[in-house]
């Protein structure tokens, strides 16, 4: 089953619409919203995902997330110390 | 809605760099902008078995207040997943709010709007202030 979410990309200008199956994980989720937005935030290596202030695990699911249709999810890029772009802020998803 | 995005594949609608749909407020309308997770002041809210978003407090304290004049709105993401409006944002702004090439990044009106009008009381009201008959009041 798709679910459509609202993604938040940290240091985006927009929210975003994402669709994501239910069986998609966590990983998975943050690939797609990370694409999204990649015209307007470089691309990390690495990402965290979360859902009213909590941390998802990437190896979840959607649906085992607990994650279903309009939710807004907050995505946080991680970037190594040395890659860090100038203008990105280390901050805790809430 | 399955169908849809099946047809449509990567690099159309839904993943495509920039083409991506936006997200609205469920109440002002306005595109949801709060970016960072800590600024970020959307919030969501379920009533009647349906998800509602919106980009603040007040905007949720308006439809709180008035739930039974907004039951019956459908959104812009409403009618996007509905396959009433385009998923991709381009032709969103095509299509649903009537962009068009010849017209967009252009002023239709010229300038001319009715309510950029400054009236004679106002251009009065400037003169007596000591500013230029319809120039800007000093302040």
């Amino acid at each position: 089953m798709l679910v459509p979410l609202h993604g938040f990309v940290q240091g985006d200008t927009v929210g975003l619409l994402v669709l994501v199956h239910d069986t998609d994980t966590i990983a998975q989720l943050t690939r797609v919203l990370v694409d999204a937005a990649a015209v307007r935030v470089l691309p990390a290596p690495a990402a965290r995902v979360y859902l009213g202030g909590r941390e998802l695990e990437p190896s979840l699911t959607v649906a085992g997330a607990g994650l279903s249709a309009l939710e807004r999810i907050d995505l946080v890029p991680e970037w190594p110390a040395a890659d860090q772009p100038a203008d990105s802020r280390t901050e805790a998803g809430g | 809605m399955a169908e849809r995005q099946r047809q449509a594949g990567p690099k159309v609608e839904w993943y495509t760099h920039g083409t991506t749909p936006v997200t609205f407020c469920d109440l002002c309308q306005l595109v949801l902008c709060g970016g960072t997770p800590r600024e970020n002041t959307a919030r969501t809210v379920v009533r009647d078995g349906r998800r509602y978003i919106f980009c603040s407090a007040p905007c949720q304290w308006i439809f709180e207040s008035e739930p039974e004049r907004y039951a019956a709105h459908e959104s812009v993401v409403g009618r996007i997943l509905a396959g009433k409006a385009p998923a991709n944002l381009l032709e969103l702004l095509r299509q649903y709010f009537g962009l068009q090439q010849d017209v967009w990044g252009k002023d239709a009106a010229r300038g001319e709007y009715p309510w950029l009008a400054r009236s004679e009381a106002t251009a009065h009201v400037g003169a007596v202030l000591g500013g230029e008959p319809g120039g800007k009041p000093p302040c």
